[in-house]
């Protein structure tokens, strides 16, 4: 959500501080302290609230994560004890290896079915609207709606997953799907796909639009095939789009909860980092330590979103 | 404009030192005397009972405001799931109920933390004291004090298809676990379409616990023996465990059970049982409920859970009522704790699938109208437990936990031997994590 | 007789033409996008037939003559009695409006200030405000959690909405200042020369030009509080005060994890209505502030 694309930045409207400077020095002095006044007063009830509820948390989280501060009872300071002890959890490191692995298969999924969609619908035809509606429905009804309709779907004989691909014969009539780890895994990964790919098709749909088709014509005129033109034109002038949605996946998987919660909790091998801060937290009783754990998560998010901010401040010429 | 960034740091600032406040501190001896504590009490009663044993509260909660004008109590439903993470938060905000009807099974891990009043000398002072089901009174005392009073009871029991059993040629209910496993083989070799000799959540660790300890039980055989902090672990090697477990072997390795039950996580839990189509079903009392809708009871008999040599036992599941230091209206609170003790709400427990925690309520007249509750009952007064541990948790009731695996692997897997070893050290290793203090 | 069209000398083609409208390439594209589009709706809406379904089939496998037994139990059972959710459809209405409507006059104000004004630290408004993008809730939660104990703000649905609110504000505030950036300089100054004040400026002439980017953000807190399940959970206990989502999931799970399917099915639908209706209607501010808000910076 901080990225600008060229064409973009040429149809802004000149900043104030451009134009500013022909006026004369007096006039503009009083009224821009009354001005600036008034733009810091306007923006600061949303200050209060991210300085009340994310930075004050967030120094209190590190203030936090170094006692063994307990849901009931007292507490008491423990210094770096929560995390020599983190290191050695087999139960947290293994939440991390499974939430990195859940993201590195899902990213890619989600992109290339995100970008099959964008791609379909990228000139308008006939129909597209629609399209775009269907594909991005699933997206509109949220994760945790769309986790409940499959964890009715997905269950034994009676769940619809099971009814359809035992009419086509791909599998038993009564196959469990989220007791064993491969299968509850793959079932987790084909929906959330099938519910996130809308959102990346829009967002590549975005960019995509921001292209002309003279760019195409030019090369199809310099005889260049299908494949050329995605490779060479496509890619390179939706790199802003695609690393947003790529960001936007990468760290929805790392902080996934509610898919995992809802139709796989039995499963501990299944356990993301977020779900372990919460029944650490709120089931144990140990919020202390839940909160050290807490704060891996947030160096790692905040790492890949300074990146994506790095990596596109360089593209922009 | 350094004016406004003082105004912004000044409302911040506000906000976040009450949110520094520490939370008050409070008293857990009572000072209120045993005669004027819960009587002609007033004011309102905030109280916490769990979704999943609500069913009685409904209807008996109402009742009690009518009959006691100028004391109100207020039915605060809470999670199945979380019901004590609910509770947690409420004392830790400061601002806890004033009665809890809280999970048996999970008292301890509030009284150890000076979190609940002190109730012996007013639990003494109760008329139906003596009759009180000793194994819930227990789960409620902590270094020798009382911390709750029975409330509910929620048993485990052994339901059996009469029809089925007659059609077997097999007389009454199993007596021992022997007798179980050849009930279940006579039942199978009838070879009924869709029939099975017994059915079981075989991915239901709190299933197969509630279900299946007292089997142990039955014996004086606990498992986790002694009292807090010296407890000892005993499963490798017990004869009671390893009949128990070879017996559900045996059972599975003869096809007595539906090949879905190694992967039911109790979601389906009695639904096969209900519908004619098992003879034995070990489990809670409150299956009675679905038997009762569907029309067909007198097809279904009930007993105690059977151990190796005729005994019985039972889980002493259900609610205790609990007052949380702090509490603002305690007497309310005993005013109601003393009223839903006596007989006549006692007995309207069973009419909703629950069992009555006082003894003396059973008499010809409650025989006769509930008789499978009155099995129920006679277990729990003559053969009730429930374990009293730090560990239950994270032993048995935790997805993955060494119960579980103990389970699944002697029962589908024939390992009882290794089985048993494994368990026992994962056992005694949360033992001593546990009371090391964390 | 044959028709005879005097073919046209070859210097008329100045370019290729046209390709034609009907081609196998045309039919390809339907082919794939009606097939997708299947893939992507049949679940949804065999959903709302399973809400149709009552109990003792839910159990059984899926059969056409089920077809035939349609009935509303299910949602007269989440209406009536110890299942009743629409107390937590109340509460989630109360806390998806209230975020919509705070989150965007907030991150209004926020957008016209940052847009229009121009005053020491405002970079460092913008900065704070992007850290605010990079810590999620999730794992401030802790923290967050004994903080509004502290306030005496949790099982409150006051207390959801502030958090709430602050998650949407990040997004929000981007979309408002893009919006206001792209009202033009002159209209305000000639709106400020003919003597309106600052609200009437905003309320009467702005307002055509920002009402997209408001309701744009309107709609993204409003969904975003409707279907979140994590902080009501931790922040909410009792089951008068939950919303929807941890509300279906505490009546569906009992303790021995038996799963009550038809209630679920009911509040599944219950729960999907505000989303598609507001998808429906508004759906292109939706698109537009999503690429607004993410393409631009």
């Amino acid at each position: 959500m901080t990225t600008t694309s060229a064409i973009d930045d040429a149809a802004a409207p000149s900043r104030t501080s451009k134009s500013g400077r022909a006026n004369g020095k007096v006039r503009r002095s009083a009224q821009s302290r009354r001005a600036a006044r008034t733009g810091a007063l306007l923006v600061s009830p949303a200050m209060i609230f991210v300085l009340v509820f994310v930075l004050f948390p967030l120094g209190f989280a590190v203030y936090i994560s170094l006692t063994n501060w307990p849901l009931i009872g007292s507490y008491h300071y423990v210094g770096v004890s929560n995390y020599s002890e983190l290191v050695h959890d087999s139960d947290f490191l293994q939440s991390i290896t499974f939430t990195l692995l859940y993201t590195v298969i899902v990213t890619p999924a989600i992109f290339i079915v995100g970008y099959g969609l964008a791609a379909l619908l990228r000139a308008n035809r006939a129909g597209a609207k629609l399209f775009r509606t269907a594909f991005f429905l699933p997206y509109v009804i949220g994760l945790t709606t769309v986790s409940y309709m499959f964890e009715i779907e997905l269950q034994p004989t009676s769940g619809g997953v099971d009814f359809l691909l035992s009419k086509l014969g791909l599998a038993s009539a009564s196959k469990t799907w989220t007791v064993h780890y491969g299968s509850a895994l793959l079932a987790v990964c084909v929906i959330v796909t099938w519910f996130a790919s809308g959102m990346t098709m829009l967002i590549l749909t975005g960019g995509m639009q921001g292209i002309s088709r003279d760019v195409y014509e030019a090369a199809e005129v310099d005889g260049a095939t299908w494949w050329d033109k995605e490779w060479r034109i496509t890619l390179p002038l939706l790199r802003r789009s695609i690393a947003l949605s790529l960001v936007i996946s990468i760290i929805g998987s790392f902080l996934a909860f509610n898919q995992f919660y809802i139709l796989a909790s039995n499963n501990p091998k299944l356990q993301t980092v977020v779900e372990w801060i919460y029944s650490t937290a709120f089931a144990k009783f140990e919020v202390g330590y839940a909160t050290a754990g807490a704060m891996f998560l947030v160096v790692i998010v905040a790492a890949i979103t300074a990146l994506q901010l790095v990596l596109l401040r360089n593209t922009e010429e | 404009m350094k004016r406004l960034v003082a105004v912004v740091a000044c409302v911040a600032s506000a906000i976040l030192i009450a949110a520094c406040g520490g939370s008050g501190s409070s008293t857990r001896s009572p000072s209120a005397s045993v005669s004027s504590f819960g009587v002609n009490a007033k004011g309102t009663v905030v109280f916490y009972q769990r979704s999943g044993t609500e069913a009685a509260a409904d209807v008996l909660v109402p009742e009690f405001n009518r009959t006691h004008p100028g004391l109100k109590v207020k039915l605060v439903i809470t999670g199945a799931n979380d019901d004590t993470s609910t509770l947690a938060s409420a004392i830790r905000a400061g601002n806890p109920p004033d009665l809890v009807g809280l999970n048996d099974i999970d008292i301890t891990e509030f009284d150890s933390k000076n979190t609940l009043m002190d109730l012996t000398k007013y639990i003494k002072a109760l008329p139906e004291y003596s009759s009180l089901s000793k194994g819930h009174l227990a789960l409620g005392e902590y270094e020798g004090a009382q911390y709750a009073v029975p409330y509910l009871a929620d048993v485990s029991v052994l339901w059996y298809n009469k029809v089925l059993f007659n059609k077997a040629d097999i007389t009454g209910p199993p007596k021992t676990i022997a007798e179980m496993v050849t009930d279940a083989n006579k039942i199978q070799a009838l070879k009924l379409a869709g029939t099975y000799g017994i059915s079981f959540a075989g991915d239901c660790q709190g299933c197969m616990a509630f279900a299946g300890l007292p089997d142990m039980w039955a014996n004086h055989d606990y498992l986790i023996e002694g009292k807090i902090p010296n407890q000892r672990i005993d499963i490798e090697g017990n004869k009671d465990l390893t009949a128990w477990l070879n017996a559900y072997h045996e059972m599975w390795k003869n096809g007595d059970a539906p090949v879905s039950d190694q992967t039911d996580t109790g979601t389906t839990w009695g639904k096969d049982f209900a519908s004619g189509n098992v003879g034995i079903f070990p489990a809670g009392y409150d299956e009675y409920t679905d038997l009762a809708s569907s029309k067909n009871l007198k097809n279904y008999g009930v007993a105690g859970l059977p151990g190796v040599n005729g005994d019985t036992a039972t889980f002493d599941g259900g609610d205790d009522f609990v007052i949380p230091t702090g509490a603002k209206n305690a007497s309310g609170a005993w005013e109601f704790v003393r009223w839903m003790l006596q007989e006549k709400q006692q007995t309207a427990l069973a009419k909703y699938g629950l069992t009555p925690v006082v003894g003396s309520v059973l008499d010809a007249q409650f025989e006769k109208q509930y008789p499978y509750d009155t099995v129920a009952v006679k277990v729990m007064n003559h053969d009730g437990y429930a374990p009293t541990t730090m560990i239950y948790d994270t032993a048995i009731n935790e997805p993955d936990s060494p119960w579980f695996k103990l389970f699944s692997s002697a029962v589908f897997s024939g390992q009882t031997q290794s089985a048993e070893k494994t368990a026992q050290s994962a056992f005694s290793q949360l033992l001593v994590s546990t009371s090391s203090g964390k | 007789m044959m028709t005879s069209v005097a073919t046209p000398p070859m210097s008329r083609y100045v370019e290729k033409p046209p390709r034609p409208k009907r081609g196998s390439g045309f039919w390809a594209y339907m082919t794939a996008g009606v097939a997708l589009a299947i893939v992507f709706i049949v679940p949804i809406v065999w959903s709302v037939l399973r809400s149709f379904q009552p109990e003792r089939l839910s159990s059984s496998a899926p059969q056409s003559a089920d077809f035939t037994q349609m009935s509303l139990t299910n949602y007269s059972s989440v209406s009536h009695g110890t299942y009743n959710i629409l107390q937590n459809l109340a509460n989630s209405l109360i806390a998806s409006i209230g975020t919509a409507v705070l989150a965007a006059v907030i991150a209004g104000l926020a957008g016209y200030g940052l847009a229009k004004f121009k005053f020491r630290g405002s970079g460092i408004v913008f900065s704070v405000i992007l850290v605010g993008m990079m810590i999620p809730f999730q794992v401030i939660l802790t923290p967050l959690y004994i903080e509004l104990s502290r306030l005496h703000l949790i099982n409150s649905l006051l207390g959801l909405v502030l958090v709430y609110t602050t998650y949407n504000l990040p997004f929000c505030v981007f979309i408002m200042r893009n919006s206001f950036a792209a009202v033009p300089n002159e209209m305000m100054e000639s709106a400020r020369v003919d003597g309106a004040g600052m609200f009437y400026t905003l309320t009467h002439v702005v307002r055509p030009l920002v009402v997209p980017g408001l309701a744009t953000a309107a709609m993204y807190a409003f969904l975003m509080a409707w279907t979140d399940l994590l902080e009501a959970m931790t922040f909410i206990q009792t089951n008068s005060v939950l919303t929807l989502p941890p509300r279906l999931y505490n009546i569906t799970t009992s303790t021995y994890g038996a799963l009550n399917t038809s209630y679920l099915a009911s509040g599944i639908v219950i729960s999907m209505i505000p989303c598609v209706i507001l998808y429906l209607s508004l759906q292109r501010y939706y698109v537009q502030g999503l690429v607004s808000g993410a393409v631009k910076g």
